[in-house]
């Protein structure tokens, strides 16, 4: 195979890394560490839309702060954020201009009674006369923190998905109130009760789509990273009708997502698969964990950046990256 | 009895006690300054790196009839000596009787919580050290194990505060100071943890620290700092082609071709071929030439990812693929 195959193959696209660590050699590292340091901060007409996808997982997307934190901090320039669930929560509040430590911040205080009404009474009323929970105060939370922003005042391109629990169509959130929509992609079925959404009526995204990597595309990223927190189904106890059926469903699903992975360039896996969906006062443990998958991916994922950039820098009317100019 | 007759009844008691110890192994009772003596026999030949005899000492010196407190304090010498050897099952054996026989004992808590950190069970390690730490606050050394296990697992604040008070505490502690930079540097707090590196440089002077710091600065755009540590690095030993490299970067960085041309063939004078130079020089040329096209003959990758770098230096330099969309 000659160098330029290999190369080519490895910028094909489509390609998708684990997250883990990929040891280069100290020469190559030199240079992708130069390469980076030049490109990272080219405009966005010269180099590709980097798109973030944020999965579905309840509690277990709360590692999605830890890997932002470490995209932050290493300048990472994001372009289009998609989420479903708890990925369009974070991603909304990412998106709106809330730095990743503050997210972290309200995520090691929240709690469901903060993001919903529930109490004592009301699951005793939900488990007898089956009046399912509202995800009002979700949304209540959501605009204390990011006001009335429509998608359009957003810093960064965002987008999240919900299902019409009507017609089972995906349904793909741009506009409009970003509280409102971030609220319907995160409505559990069969705790919480659907939110109107105009004509729709919309519950959680991942019950057709929890890893939106598809939408990320058409929405136009050229390179894609995935954030993928997936449950460890054999966990599950699966003893009775009702969670063998949970369980079948979860499966459907796992499956789906599996392949929308697929279509990522890049792939963040943190191990979060024995935290469970509603424990959110494990969100330490899930920051940890985001944390320590993105710091394990981060020389790959700076390599693959720093190698797309440099293509698409070339490939632009722009040309090269000009030299920076320095600061004063 | 009659002199004759007890002298004997002596001689028939010693055989008695000897025949007793070599067939059943009775312990003979040393002195206590016999013990000691192999004890500190057992010291010396431990700081000299042989183990298995250190312990054959120290195994005697408890053979010899040990008071509980001689007891206590050799017991975990001989599970050092396991420890040094990479024998952990058996350190571990050991030391877990040294803790259960004096579990208020602080060092007992740091020998398990050591052990466990060598065999990367982290989650042990951390709560035998976090015990630990809790006894006794003036300990240091275990703040920062402990600390260096929180930053390990993502405890990121946990790790800070110990760190911190490592620092406040000695503040010209080399490693409790390079500890808490890493730390900051991955929290995020690029200029803190610059600062916090200088401080460590200026305790103990080295090239790979001055690189270290170099790239902290060179990540914030800090250009003229980064150049003064990279300077600092070149002047600390025998750096290699490194400090001129990375020198040679920040100058391209700044528009600077000329210079950064000069520190390249700098580092290619102190490391001819090296990968890294002979990459960025190539990929001047591009800039500079624009279409038309660089060969990346000469260019020698030493392994596969350079490999990778090359091609796309090549791909980057190919006319056919200047102005492609």
């Amino acid at each position: 195979m000659t160098l330029r195959t290999v190369v080519g193959t490895l910028l094909a696209g489509g390609l998708v890394l684990s997250t883990a660590s990929v040891d280069a050699s100290p020469e190559a590292d030199r240079v992708t560490d130069a390469v980076w340091a030049q490109v990272r901060s080219l405009p966005a007409a010269q180099r590709p839309k980097v798109g973030l996808v944020l999965s579905g997982g309840g509690a277990r997307g709360l590692a999605h702060i830890g890997v932002l934190k470490v995209l932050e901090r290493e300048r990472v320039p994001i372009d289009l954020i998609v989420g479903t669930s708890v990925g369009a929560i974070v991603g909304a509040l990412y998106a709106s201009g809330v730095s990743a430590a503050d997210i972290e911040g309200m995520a090691s205080e929240v709690g469901w009674d903060h993001l919903t009404d529930l109490s004592s009474a009301r699951v005793v009323r939900l488990l007898v006369s089956e009046r399912l929970l509202s995800t009002q105060k979700m949304e209540q939370y959501l605009q204390a923190r990011i006001g009335d922003q429509s998608f359009a005042d957003l810093k960064i391109q965002f987008a999240c998905l919900a299902t019409d629990v009507r017609t089972g169509e995906g349904i793909v959130l741009r506009e409009g109130s970003v509280a409102l929509a971030a609220r319907a992609s995160a409505t559990m079925p069969g705790i919480f009760e659907p939110v109107p959404f105009r004509h729709r009526l919309l519950i959680d995204g991942g019950v057709v789509d929890n890893v939106p990597t598809e939408v990320a595309r058409r929405l136009g990223a050229d390179l894609l990273i995935c954030l993928y927190v997936p449950a460890d189904l054999s966990r599950n106890n699966v003893s009775n009708v009702l969670t063998m059926m949970t369980q079948a469903l979860y499966i459907q699903g796992q499956t789906l997502s599996e392949e929308r992975v697929k279509q990522a360039d890049f792939l963040v896996r943190p191990d979060v698969s024995d935290i469970s969906a509603l424990e959110l006062w494990r969100s330490k443990e899930c920051m940890e964990a985001g944390l320590r998958a993105a710091e394990t991916a981060w020389p790959a994922l700076k390599r693959l950046l720093a190698e797309k950039f440099l293509e698409r820098s070339v490939a632009s009317p722009g040309g090269n990256p000009a030299p920076e100019v320095p600061r004063p | 009895m009659t002199g004759a007759e007890r002298r004997e009844m002596r001689r028939a008691l010693l055989a008695i006690t000897l025949v007793g110890s070599a067939c059943f192994g009775w312990a003979e009772s040393l002195s206590r300054r016999e013990k000691e003596t192999l004890v500190s026999e057992g010291d010396a030949l431990y700081k000299g790196g042989q183990f298995s005899a250190a312990r054959d000492k120290f195994q005697a010196a408890l053979a010899g009839g040990p008071s509980r407190a001689e007891s206590r304090r050799w017991r975990p010498l001989v599970g050092r000596t396991f420890e040094a050897e990479g024998n952990y099952q058996k350190a571990l054996t050991v030391y877990q009787e040294a803790f259960d026989g004096d579990p208020k004992n602080v060092d007992r808590w740091i020998d398990l919580a050591r052990l466990y950190d060598a065999v990367e069970i982290d989650d042990q390690a951390v709560r035998f050290y976090a015990e630990a730490n809790k006894k006794d606050t003036t300990r240091r050394d275990v703040a920062l194990a402990l600390a260096a296990l929180y930053a390990q697992s993502g405890r990121l604040a946990e790790a800070k505060t110990l760190a911190v008070q490592a620092v406040r505490t000695e503040p010209r502690d080399y490693s409790a100071q390079e500890l808490l930079a890493d730390i900051e540097e991955r929290s995020g707090d690029l200029a803190g943890a610059a600062r916090r590196r200088e401080t460590a440089v200026s305790l103990r002077s080295s090239a790979e620290g001055y690189m270290k710091l170099g790239r902290l600065w060179a990540r914030q755009d800090v250009f003229d700092m980064a150049d003064a540590a990279f300077v600092r690095a070149g002047q600390a030993g025998d750096s290699g082609p490194e400090p001129s490299f990375e020198r040679a970067v920040l100058a391209w960085r700044q528009g600077q071709i000329d210079r950064a041309r000069d520190l390249l063939a700098d580092a290619e004078k102190r490391a001819p071929g090296y990968f890294p130079a002979g990459f960025l020089r190539r990929w001047m040329d591009i800039q500079s030439r624009g279409a038309r096209a660089v060969s990346v003959t000469g260019l020698s990758p030493g392994d596969p990812d350079c490999a990778r770098w090359a091609g796309v230096l090549e791909s980057a330099g190919s006319p056919s693929r200047k102005g492609k969309p």
